[in-house]
């Protein structure tokens, strides 16, 4: 970490990043670390990983089972890991991956912060849920134990981390969309010793139990996580007992040697470059009109990959990621490209990740901002910039571009938190996790998986509309998929999901709405894929719904509902259902990949026979004209032609087409441009129509011409932004001034100046090195 | 033999291979193995009587005529959904509500595959679905979750959608609507229909016949899977039974079932997909059978085949059970014995992996075809079979009953390119293929054993299958076992039919109603005789004569958790002075205590029950297993010897090789290292071990002192 004023890391002020060699050094007064190392052979190495592994998933399972709130279960908003003595990652469960780069930095502070006072002591466990130390939000609660030799020596950690329903502030659930700051939300708690020596301290529990509305389910989950960790540890020294602590520990630095030369041989496959992405956010808190940026870049060197969120806006109402969910969301894009066959083992990699932060921003916040909704927004918008910057990065290797993730659907989590009594008085309160149906986005050769869940969730899914209905007083006239929700492209977004339900066994229901995403989308297509649609939420009143019931008509579709609509912002709360209204919510989908008017047309056929892309969608969106089940291929000729005159007609800038390359040992680097040699030269050139852009160390965008397009025009669901925000939002796309292939898209203000996306350190190495890998 | 002697057959056929065994009314066993025949399987069927009547020096009608009882293990259902080749299926559906299972609540890339796939995110996708959506029809109505009428159905609507799926060329028909587990009528309403429109023949899957549980994804899978086998399943059972008839057999054809009973052919006409899987679940019925006369309650019981490793328990005597399985990343209920697998089979593949360093073995796998690369089908990667051969544990010319003859030079080439990046012996190698293979099988062991709370040294292992006793020893010793037992010599290997023949007919029925403390003895007494009355009704049959058996559970949570314990519920103490909340909570909270720790129970919540549960059992006649009444003098037994590598050596010693080509001795004790050798198994004693056999023909593994 490197930044530019002095700022204390101390996880109070600022967030903690910690300087690990310096911990394990201080601590090292107070404890000892075992440092025996064995080596093992190669089949002794896979039984005790394999061992550990299953003892992760193990732990996991019964977090899972013991768990008191349907967050936890469907979500699966927990994770279970075991770390070395110093805090890196050795295996971490198949549950949400967000806690990748939690336990590892909790750790250090406790061995930075604990280690002289309470002690770090055997049988002991810690317990936190500080957003500066290490968690998204205040929700998610860690507990920490460590594991020591018979000897006494700090051998290991095993760790867990849950999300809690309720830990106080002013609104059930604690997702405080209204907040100003973290006065108002749940008390952050450092970590505090909560088992000494094996036993529970009550004071302590009271402590945590006493900031929630619902203590009796909160002391569920925090059961369930302690009983979890005590297993976990107990098989952990079981493992040591039985291998011998110095094999255990050999085991744990080998697996933390391979990721992290795994890692680098990987990187080596990727050109020196920077890459950068920016998008913009609606709204920062309950009433709020503004517009606020995130910006992202990541740069690859041969030490590693450097992550920066330079640029991005001061820390604003709830839009705020700690440094611990940024991070979180750095690892978790890694764990399913660059590390996917470390099995969750992030540690080895993440050594050799460095972050460039700028605090008291959106993506690092620094305290007293409010972090409650971190959890649905933080970690999406801090996802979305890993996604962007990642994604161009990998696009520019030919070997590692099949691996390219986009932005997946149910960004801005569109989480449905209601609360309210029910028809026998008691109360309830909870939130509707539909966001898990989710839907992948475009990969950069196959289209994205249509409710496909959320990748970083692997085992989340959402629940049976019978099973929420059986929880919650709602009777639901809908749950589908949502068609022309996905980002249009060559390779189409996945689709999300709508619902439409009511009250039913109860008279009223408080609706929050805690995300945003509403009026400018979060999801942010890749290299000319279009954004997919926004999330959205809102009645529909006074409907008469309960009379057409009782008829037998069950309207299942919007326009068979009539009655006034009532479209909700992304931050609200106090907004109530009553019996006759209907509510509506749909996600935002996966984003795409590549121009969508360079998509096969036999593929937009399929899709609008299949119900995910209309025939109107079709049209606008892919310039494909649908007739009697076939493609008319004139037309659509003739339509794709008209609107590359049209971008180029509307477009701004002085590029104009110069020369054309010949483009086949063109090395790509966006899905319709790379780099070619021209003699002595390199230059960035399109690679539909060779057009030349620019010299490859410079930027290929001052060869584009650009055009500001409205937001509505980008996705069949979008809305006006105006309906929302006050500020001109638009989607800038660069054109290939040749063929007008749209090359690249950033989400930005009208008359901003445009992002540099795309920086080539040595673009001469594209032709020797990068292809190694190939 | 005399006319009065009373066979039972069982017959369990698998993709592959088709397993019989009968048994005699003296407990004598007799097995023996074909080759499957699919896609016509009855023939199989026929070829399998014929080999035992042909064994048993009898022909087929003279053999039929013996014969009590013919039970049968159908892999048809299995095969038409892996092969995708069924019926057509149409859905109808709750209005809103069809597209439940494409959505698949968003699970559909992830269910039931393995954390690296679940990694490769790029690769992953959701499965092709059964029921596209140009088959799907929502229909008007809605019952709520009480059970209530919320919109009447829409008859005219429903009569539409049944007509434009028949245009559409629906086949059969699956019928999932919401809270139809709460309340059947409009499900029976819209079967109604049905049949008026495209005709009283048409077959008709509701979702609550298949499922009595809460879940409209996995109901709805479970339904459209049912209509898509049930043509072929059905047609397939009239074929068998057709032929019996022809052959002049009178007697009952009973067909085994992932629940681990048997019905007859009408019961299951009505829900084919209950024999989904029904070879895997035979092997535990032969086990729970066993267990009971050798004295050993609780098992747990190994398959290996060439692929997977299959485990299940028995728990005192009784197999434990799932609510639901995963087919092809597919969530569907369907109440199943509970075997789970793993992809370590010996044609698992064993490969290093370069980015993390490790030596790893499966979950690929050569299959039957290349196989592994001592078969000398053209399979060149390393397999636990060829390690298994390299190291001298299989005789290459006596493996699998001599069908085939295996290539050590194969096996040997195939592992030195491993044993190079890895920088040991080829031994060495072939050593660290079997050990991690037998670390995955113990893993997983470990894993359903230790985390429901199960102590394993309360088990014994019981290893079937052609290759599990080779790793059973082992496996056993390294999850803590008492003892690995490799059943009944020649029988071990066809024990899946031996397990159809022995099994029940069974039938479990639930109320999916939820109960708040304090509990109503009478409510519940109420529950209880109406689903006594349901499995007492749907137990009815001429073919058996023991009276039905009930036994009742609940279903029990903390309020507010959603994990779910099983408690037995004596009918008893309804009718007895006891706070029936009290005892609940308690029962309830020491075996949660028992399973997670004292310290994760939460005195002072309130606990309520979400499922009761009767379970109707008529036992089949079964004659028991014979006992050897004599010492054997070991005339059965050949003494050979070969060299093979001991990895608790780390050298080649000779070994004593003992096969065993008829009944199994009784009363033999062998120390290890020796290999004992059957037609289709072989069993592995490594040593510090010792094997011994029992009148019955058992072989069990003990360790150390």
């Amino acid at each position: 970490v490197s930044t530019t004023e002095s700022i204390s890391w101390d996880g109070v002020g600022h967030p903690y990043i910690p300087d690990r060699a310096a911990v394990v050094r201080a601590s090292a007064q107070n404890l000892t670390f075992f440092e025996g190392v064995e080596e093992v052979d190669p089949i002794l190495y896979e039984v005790i990983r394999h061992s550990l592994v299953q003892l992760t998933d193990d732990h996991g399972k019964v977090i899972e089972a013991l768990s008191g709130s349907p967050i936890t279960l469907y979500t699966n908003d927990f994770n279970a890991g075991v770390l070395s003595a110093t805090g890196e990652i050795i295996t971490l469960g198949p549950y949400v991956q967000l806690f990748s780069a939690m336990m590892d930095t909790v750790i250090c502070w406790i061995l930075e912060n604990r280690s002289a006072s309470p002690g770090i002591h055997p049988g002991d466990m810690f317990l936190t849920n500080d957003p500066w130390v290490g968690t998204l939000h205040q929700m998610d609660v860690g507990i920490l134990a460590p594991v020591f030799t018979d000897a006494g020596e700090l051998i290991s950690w095993v760790g867990n981390f849950a999300h809690h329903y309720d830990v106080g502030g002013t609104i059930p659930g604690s997702f405080i969309p209204n907040a100003t700051d973290v006065f108002d939300e749940g008390v952050p708690l450092p970590p505090i010793k909560i088992v000494s020596g094996g036993k529970l301290m009550q004071d302590v529990e009271d402590l945590f139990l006493r900031h929630s509305r619902r203590p009796d389910i909160v002391r569920m989950d925090l059961h369930a996580q302690l009983a979890a960790a005590e297993t976990a540890r107990r098989k952990l020294e079981g493992l040591c007992g039985r291998y011998g602590n110095k094999t255990i520990n050999g085991v744990m630095h080998r697996i933390l040697d391979a990721g992290e030369k795994a890692f680098m041989e990987r990187l080596g496959q990727i050109p020196s470059g920077s890459w950068s992405a920016q998008a913009l956010l609606d709204g920062a808190v309950e009433g709020d009109r503004g517009v606020y940026r995130v910006c992202g870049t990541v740069s690859k060197s041969d030490d590693g990959l450097t992550f920066s969120n330079a640029g991005t806006d001061p820390q604003a109402g709830i839009l705020n990621a700690t440094y611990a969910t940024w991070r979180g969301s750095v690892a978790t894009v890694l764990n399913s490209t660059l590390a996917y066959d470390q099995l969750f083992a992030i540690g080895g990699a993440m050594r050799r990740v460095r972050f460039e932060a700028t605090p008291r921003t959106l993506s690092c916040a620094s305290w007293p901002g409010s972090v409650s909704c971190g959890g649905l927004i933080g970690v999406h918008h801090t996802l979305l910039m890993t996604h962007l910057t990642l994604g161009k990065m990998m696009s520019a290797s030919d070997s590692l571009r099949r691996d390219v993730l986009g932005q997946q659907a149910a960004c801005m989590f569109p989480v449905i938190p209601i609360a309210g009594k029910d028809a026998n008085g008691r109360d309830f309160g909870t939130g509707i996790l539909d966001g898990m149906i989710g839907g992948l986005g475009a990969f950069t050769f196959r289209d994205g998986i249509d409710t496909g869940g959320l990748y970083f969730i692997p085992k989340g899914r959402a629940a049976n509309v019978e099973e929420a209905e059986d929880m919650f007083p709602i009777l639901y006239l809908a749950r589908r998929e949502k068609p022309d929700s996905g980002g249009a492209g060559q390779y189409r977004g996945g689709n999300s999901f709508e619902v439409m339900f009511i009250a039913h066994g109860t008279n009223e229901i408080m609706h929050t709405t805690a995300s945003g995403g509403v009026g400018v989308t979060a999801g942010m297509g890749l290299y000319g894929g279009m954004p997919s649609c926004p999330n959205y939420y809102g009645f529909v009143r006074a409907t008469g719904i309960r009379e057409a019931l009782s008829a037998g008509r069950v309207p299942s579709h919007l326009d068979e509902i009539e009655g006034a609509v009532e479209s909700l912002p992304g931050k609200s709360s106090g907004a109530v259902q009553g019996p006759e209204d209907v509510y509506v919510m749909h996600a935002t989908a996966g984003a795409g990949y590549g121009d969508p008017i360079r998509r096969d047309p036999a593929a937009v056929l399929l899709d609008v026979a299949l119900g995910r892309v209309t025939l109107a969608g079709a049209e606008r969106m892919y310039g494909v004209r649908i007739a009697g089940g076939e493609v008319e291929a004139d037309r659509t000729r003739r339509l794709r032609a008209q609107i590359a005159v049209a971008r180029l007609e509307r477009a701004e800038g002085d590029a104009h087409p110069g020369s054309r390359h010949a483009v086949e040992d063109v090395h790509q680097i966006g899905a319709h441009f790379g780099v070619v040699a021209i003699g002595d030269s390199l230059r960035f050139a399109c690679t539909e129509c060779g057009s030349d852009l620019a010299d490859a160390s410079g930027n290929y965008k001052d060869g584009c011409r650009f055009s500001d397009r409205p937001l509505e025009e980008t996705n069949m669901l979008a809305v006006a932004p105006e309906q929302w925000v006050d500020a001109p939002v638009v989607l800038r796309e660069f054109y290939c001034p040749g063929c007008a292939t749209i090359l690249d898209s950033e989400m930005t203000l009208r008359g901003a100046p445009s992002l540099r996306d795309t920086t080539l350190h040595d673009p001469a190495g594209l032709f020797t090195t990068a292809r190694a890998g190939v | 033999m005399t006319a009065t002697d009373e066979l039972i057959i069982g017959i369990d056929i698998g993709g592959t291979f088709t397993d019989v065994c009968a048994m005699l009314p003296d407990g004598q066993l007799w097995s023996t193995k074909v080759s499957s025949t699919p896609p016509n399987f009855e023939r199989g069927f026929l070829d399998g009587i014929e080999a035992l009547a042909a064994g048993m020096e009898t022909d087929v009608a003279g053999l039929l005529s013996r014969v009590s009882r013919i039970a049968h293990g159908t892999t048809v259902a299995t095969n038409a959904l892996l092969t995708r080749q069924g019926d057509r299926v149409g859905l109808i559906a709750t209005a809103g509500h069809g597209e439940a299972s494409l959505i698949m609540r968003g699970g559909g890339r992830t269910a039931g595959v393995t954390a690296d796939e679940m990694l490769r995110v790029r690769d992953s996708g959701k499965p092709e679905p059964f029921v596209p959506r140009d088959r799907i029809r929502e229909i008007p109505e809605r019952i709520d979750r009480n059970g209530e009428v919320v919109a009447p159905l829409d008859r005219v609507a429903t009569r539409q959608a049944v007509q434009s799926l028949l245009e559409a060329g629906t086949e059969a028909f699956a019928v999932s609507l919401l809270w139809s587990v709460r309340n059947p009528e409009h499900e029976d309403q819209v079967r109604s229909i049905i049949h008026e429109v495209a005709g009283a023949s048409t077959y008709v899957t509701l979702s609550s016949d298949i499922s009595d549980r809460v879940g409209e994804y996995e109901r709805t899978v479970g339904a459209i899977m049912n209509a898509f086998v049930a043509d072929r399943t059905n047609q397939y059972l009239a074929r068998v039974d057709q032929g019996l008839r022809d052959e002049r057999f009178g007697g009952p054809l009973m067909v085994m079932q992932c629940s681990g009973g048997v019905a007859n052919v009408e019961r299951i006409a009505a829900a084919p997909i209950t024999t989904l899987q029904s070879g895997p679940v035979g092997g535990v019925i032969g086990s729970t059978y066993l267990s009971a006369e050798i004295g050993r309650n609780n098992l747990i019981t190994t398959d290996m085949g060439g692929t997977s490793f299959d485990v299940a328990l028995i728990i005192e005597g009784v197999p434990d059970r799932a609510s639901g399985t995963v087919l092809d990343r597919f969530d569907l209920y369907l109440p199943t014995v509970d075997v789970r697998s793993i992809g370590a089979g010996g044609g698992s593949i064993a490969h290093f992996d370069e980015p993390t360093g490790r030596l790893r073995v499966g979950p690929q796998s050569a299959g039957a075809r290349p196989g592994p690369a001592c078969y000398g089908h053209g399979g060149t990667q390393p397999t636990v079979t060829d390690a298994s051969l390299v190291l001298g544990f299989i005789d290459p010319a006596y493996f699998a009953g001599e069908r085939l003859t295996l290539d050590v030079d194969a096996a040997q080439s195939a592992i030195e390119p491993l044993a190079a990046r890895l920088d040991l012996s080829i031994d060495e190698s072939a050593a660290g293929i079997i050990a991690i293979a037998e670390h995955l099988m113990a893993d997983l062991i470990r894993g359903m054993t230790v985390e429901r709370g199960y102590d394993p040294r309360q088990f014994d292992l019981l290893a079937f299958g052609g290759a599990g006793p080779q790793h059973a020893g082992n496996c056993a010793e390294e999850v803590g076992a008492r003892s690995a037992i490799v059943p009944l010599g020649a029988v071990a290997s066809t024990w899946s039919a031996l397990g159809v023949a022995a099994a029940d007919l069974t039938v479990a029925v639930e109320s999916a109603e939820r109960l708040e403390p304090p509990f109503s003895a009478d409510e519940i007494e109420a529950i209880t005789r109406r689903l006594a009355e349901e499995a007492t009704e749907r137990l009815a049959t001429d073919a058996v004569k023991s009276p039905v058996q009930l036994s009742f559970e609940v279903d029990v949570q903390y309020q507010g958790q959603i994990h779910q314990l099983s408690l037995p519920l004596d009918p008893n103490i309804l009718r007895a002075e006891v706070d029936l909340s009290a005892h609940l909570a308690d029962a309830f909270t020491a075996q949660y205590a028992r399973l997670y720790g004292e310290a994760a129970t939460l005195p002072g919540t309130p606990v309520e029950i979400v499922v009761v549960r009767a379970r109707g059992v008529r036992r089949t006649s079964k004659p028991g297993f014979a006992r050897s009444t004599r010492r054997d003098d070991g005339s059965g037994v050949e003494a050979l010897s070969r060299q093979a590598y001991w990895p608790s050596e780390r050298r080649r010693l000779d070994t004593p090789v003992y096969r065993v080509a008829g009944q199994v001795p009784t009363g033999h004790t062998w120390s290890g290292p020796v290999i004992v050798e059957m037609p289709h198994t072989t069993l592995v004693v490594h040593p510090g071990q010792t094997a011994a056999t029992d009148d019955l023909g058992n072989i069990a593994v003990t360790f150390g002192d």
